[in-house]
């Protein structure tokens, strides 16, 4: 149920169909209107359940965590992939590199 | 499909806003049972590139693979070594075998130019927090 979802045009359509159906909205109004608000915010909200800020807290710095696959909990973390592989060998996990809260990010190979 | 860009636990840019990445789950494979990582999109990046570790875990020989160094933002250079994997964006895109740079640090799965901006149409709407990944056609 958590797993990240698609930004869905065709459940916009039907959502637009349903509007245009039963409230009456002229379709071009009602697809329009719900694709550029009303739809997007909510998809928007149910795919936040991928909410890393919540789940990740400053004992994961800098370590590779084990996530469990509807997102809601970290399962196991180590300092190396390696060793984090070894830990949950077998498990349905999503593996996630914790990077610093306190740098910024530019990809560096060393 | 559109993804939204992730909020990074606890990170501010420099405007103290809270930092956001184009980070999506994929699935990585030989194959067989695929593992899970989420990924950064890394446009800046030339080619996708993972840890090695990966690489052991699919049984890749790195022995048997062709070298390639790496050069990052340090400007050191960095021995990686390249083997072919199939990568599948989650949760509906097909799988994909793509070339991957492999080398011997912890850095995140980037997704870069070649491999996947190549076989993707990627479009980066970072004032509406959304980015969005389509097939590219076939050339």
């Amino acid at each position: 149920m958590a797993q990240q979802r698609p930004y869905n045009e065709a459940a916009y359509f039907k959502i637009s169909v349903y509007l245009f159906e039963t409230v009456s909205l002229p379709f071009p109004v009602a697809h329009s209107h719900f694709s550029c608000g009303m739809v997007r915010y909510i998809y928007m909200e149910q795919n936040q359940e991928i909410n890393l800020e919540n789940l990740i807290d400053r004992s994961h710095e800098n370590k590779w965590v084990a996530i469990a696959p509807d997102y809601r909990r970290v399962l196991a973390s180590a300092d190396s992939l390696g060793q984090l592989m070894s830990e949950v060998s077998g498990q349905d996990v999503v593996f996630h590199r914790v990077l610093p809260r306190d740098v910024s990010f530019v990809p560096a190979s060393a | 499909m559109k993804y939204p860009y992730r909020v990074v636990a606890g990170g501010v840019d420099i405007a103290g806003r809270p930092t956001k990445r184009a980070i999506i789950e994929v699935e990585i494979s030989r194959g067989g049972p695929g593992r899970k990582f989420l990924a950064l999109v890394d446009s800046g990046a030339d080619q996708i590139t993972m840890p090695a570790a990966i690489a052991d875990a699919l049984g890749i020989d790195r022995s048997a693979c062709p070298q390639r160094p790496m050069m990052g933002i340090s400007m050191e250079r960095t021995d990686g070594f390249v083997a072919q994997v199939m990568i599948r964006i989650r949760p509906h895109i097909e799988p994909i075998t793509v070339p991957v740079v492999f080398i011997d640090t912890d850095v995140p799965v980037l997704l870069g130019q070649e491999g996947f901006f190549d076989r993707y149409r990627v479009k980066f709407e970072k004032d509406h927090d959304i980015f969005e990944i389509v097939p590219a056609p076939q050339r």
